[in-house]
């Protein structure tokens, strides 16, 4: 009988990992699912409700608003946060002072959002750069920009990429460094111009950082909460809430943790779907290449 | 040594024990109880207890009061504070069944207070209530704090809201303290006239119920009870009247754009604001952030009725409660009973503005001003504020929908339908 050599030693190395990852969380995912079958304050007894919290919440403005916001937030932030620092990366690498410019634009990503978030309150507030536009001779936009609803979504979209280009921007100047000259060459050899460079040659062979860029842009927008809560707590009247806001907004402010808990469920689904895709793509292309 | 003499000697020794035990116990708990029972003596005892709350951030300002509170009760308050509101409710959430749970917290009255009442998270203040009456607390305030005929908490801080207003601009513009509701509408026409705005508004998303309250109170109280309490619907003729004499109000220029609350306080201060409408506290932010003199640059009083009839002073009412299961609830009850003492409510005065107490003396002109209005039933009306007086669920909608008319100019009706339809719910 042939005697199968079963490495348990390699098994035990993973051990640690794999008791805090089921302990703290698959135990916080099962727990979260329980619980948006359940209405719970806190305090009282839980109880079970089926599936209330989940047709409350679609039946809710508020969560359509959330909802919408999340993909305003998402759809801008994937355009911004890689197209601008893909360009900015392109710039720097061809300028001739690459350190200079590359820590300038790192500096705010250095800042957590919450301090990041602070700043702009101080900032966007009616004596901040509204001032500025008032001794231009705009009056109508010496205001507070933070409390004018809908408008904020799109300033705090702006106030995350000024946080977020610096890592992608540092990013994509690495993946640009590791292309190899060769191909390069080659293309302009051939007679290859400025544009046909980047779209033939270089971003295909940065594709693989792109990819990452992308992905990490895509769940970090998903999941924005710091900087809205420090900047407009959701408001004026929940108009700038997103998904994640909502969240906290139900479980902790109003006491309602079966409905928190349903949007967490809601909110871990579209991601799991948008990430589904992008992996897909990804590990399809790393079959093809292999 | 015989029988007798043994027992004799054993019963002797059992009661010597049984006195110095009694001894030795004079300065604990069971002594405050009977203090409790007793009236208005002094609570001296020791021990340590934990103070949770989310209202006191400057630490100066919480050893101040900490100091205060052990020279009239003798016990150790040890203060904890949160920032964040959400991150307070949790941690209360996630202790308040423990021993180890804080013997004194703060916490909302209304709905909130309710909910930990009823589930038997909180002790039983009803008996210690004369014992803050007797040291100057409101018996009208008790009624906030009673769930289910048994008062469950006592006054951290009383917060009456007033319209403050910058005396020198309403010298500048020629305008008097009005009497009445069209003298008021008269003074924000005269004051927007001399190139300054009238009313101030803070940009916080739950701030929105301050001036309906406030207007529907001046029209009449009572439809004011009637929304809280469901007996009146919002879609009512009469809020709707209040709610386009609102409308014109912002139409006619008098609110200015809602601000961040730091900017409306320095808006106020140099005079580009007149009047906001704030809780009794801000006068000492105002005297302490700008050095406005109260009585001199500062002043407050009462919206006027729309009709003739007593004014309305809202009150806030942010009740501290005794843990059930703390394993310091003795120590918390006896710190509490010294509360209401007058070296610790001075410091609450001097520090925050805040007066719990009608027998203590107040120097700040303003405040006491105010304090004098709410004294005088002749002319004025204590109500809870909006935001304890109306169940979560309805509030919460209250709230944005207010919002809405407010920072976006959304139709009255719309307003009121989107409100009434919560309501519905919730009174069924």
């Amino acid at each position: 009988m042939k005697k199968i050599n079963f490495a348990w030693t390699n098994y035990l190395y993973l051990l640690p990992a794999v008791l805090l990852v089921a302990v703290f969380f698959v135990t916080s995912i099962v727990y979260t699912i329980r619980l948006s079958f359940y209405e719970y304050d806190g305090f009282s007894t839980m109880r079970f409700v089926g599936l209330e919290n989940y047709l409350y919440l679609f039946r809710d403005a508020n969560f359509k608003i959330s909802l919408m916001n999340t993909v305003i937030w998402v759809v801008f932030s994937l355009l911004f946060t890689l197209a601008l620092p893909l360009l900015l990366a392109i710039l720097i690498t061809n300028s001739s002072w690459v350190g200079g410019f590359k820590n300038i634009f790192y500096y705010p990503t250095a800042l957590s959002s919450t301090i990041g978030g602070i700043i702009m309150v101080a900032i966007l507030s009616k004596y901040g750069i509204p001032q500025l536009f008032g001794l231009l001779g705009f009056e109508s936009l010496v205001r507070d920009w933070l409390a004018i609803p809908y408008v904020n979504t799109f300033i705090m979209i702006l106030m995350g990429t000024w946080q977020g280009v610096g890592l992608n921007t540092i990013l994509f100047i690495t993946g640009l460094a590791t292309i190899p000259d060769s191909p390069i060459e080659a293309a302009k050899i051939e007679g290859a111009r400025t544009i046909q460079l980047y779209n033939k040659v270089i971003l295909p062979l940065l594709k693989p950082t792109t990819v990452v860029v992308l992905l990490m842009s895509l769940v970090n927008s998903f999941k924005v909460f710091d900087s809205i809560w420090v900047m407009t707590k959701g408001g004026p009247y929940r108009t700038s809430e997103t998904l994640a806001l909502t969240m906290y907004q139900e479980s902790f402010i109003h006491g309602k943790f079966g409905v928190g808990a349903a949007v967490a469920v809601v909110l871990t689904v579209i991601i799991l779907i948008v990430s589904y895709f992008n992996i897909r793509n990804t590990f399809g292309d790393t079959d093809q290449t292999a | 040594m015989s029988g007798k003499k043994t027992l004799s000697l054993i019963l002797a020794v059992f009661l010597m024990t049984g006195i110095l035990a009694a001894c030795g116990g004079g300065n604990t708990a069971g002594n405050a109880e009977n203090s409790a029972k007793t009236g208005n003596t002094p609570a001296q005892t020791s021990g340590k207890v934990e103070f949770w709350l989310d209202k006191l951030g400057d630490a100066e300002k919480a050893a101040r009061l900490s100091e205060a509170w052990k020279k009239d009760s003798g016990i150790d308050v040890v203060f904890t504070n949160y920032p964040d509101v959400a991150a307070y409710q949790t941690s209360i959430q996630q202790t308040i069944d423990d021993p180890g749970a804080p013997g004194l917290f703060t916490w909302w009255s209304g709905p909130q207070l309710e909910t930990l009442a009823k589930n038997g998270k909180l002790a039983d203040l009803s008996a210690e209530w004369d014992n803050y009456i007797a040291d100057g607390v409101s018996a009208d305030v008790k009624e906030a704090f009673t769930v289910d005929g048994k008062v469950y908490a006592a006054p951290y801080s009383l917060r009456y809201t007033s319209l403050l207003y910058n005396v020198k601009v309403f010298e500048a513009a020629g305008v008097a303290v009005p009497t009445t509701f069209d003298e008021f509408l008269d003074a924000c026409e005269k004051i927007k006239a001399s190139g300054v705005t009238p009313i101030g508004l803070k940009n916080d998303s739950w701030a929105s119920f301050i001036w309906f309250q406030q207007l529907i109170a001046a029209y009449d109280p009572q439809l004011y009870s009637d929304l809280c309490d469901g007996t009146k619907p919002y879609t009512d003729d009469a809020v709707k009247k209040v709610m386009a004499i609102w409308r014109e109000m912002f139409d006619k220029g008098y609110f200015g754009e809602p601000i961040v609350y730091s900017d409306l306080h320095k808006e106020f201060a140099t005079g580009v604001v007149a009047m906001m409408l704030e809780d009794s506290p801000t006068v000492t932010d105002l005297q302490s952030d700008y050095g406005m003199e109260p009585g001199t640059d500062i002043d407050a009083f009462v919206l006027p009725s729309m009709n003739g009839g007593k004014g309305t002073i809202f009150f806030e009412a942010s009740p501290i409660v005794v843990t059930e299961a703390s394993a310091s609830k003795e120590q918390a009850l006896a710190a509490l009973r010294s509360f209401y003492k007058p070296a610790t409510q001075t410091v609450m005065v001097n520090d925050h503005g805040i007066a719990n107490i009608s027998t203590i003396s107040v120097d700040n002109q303003t405040i006491r001003h105010i304090l004098d209005m709410t004294g005088d039933s002749a002319h004025y009306q204590l109500m809870l504020r909006f935001y304890e007086n109306t169940p979560e669920d309805l509030r919460n909608t209250a709230l944005d929908e207010l919002s809405r008319f407010m920072y976006s100019g959304a139709d009255i009706d719309d307003v009121l339908n989107a409100i009434q339809a919560k309501a519905d719910k919730v009174f069924g």
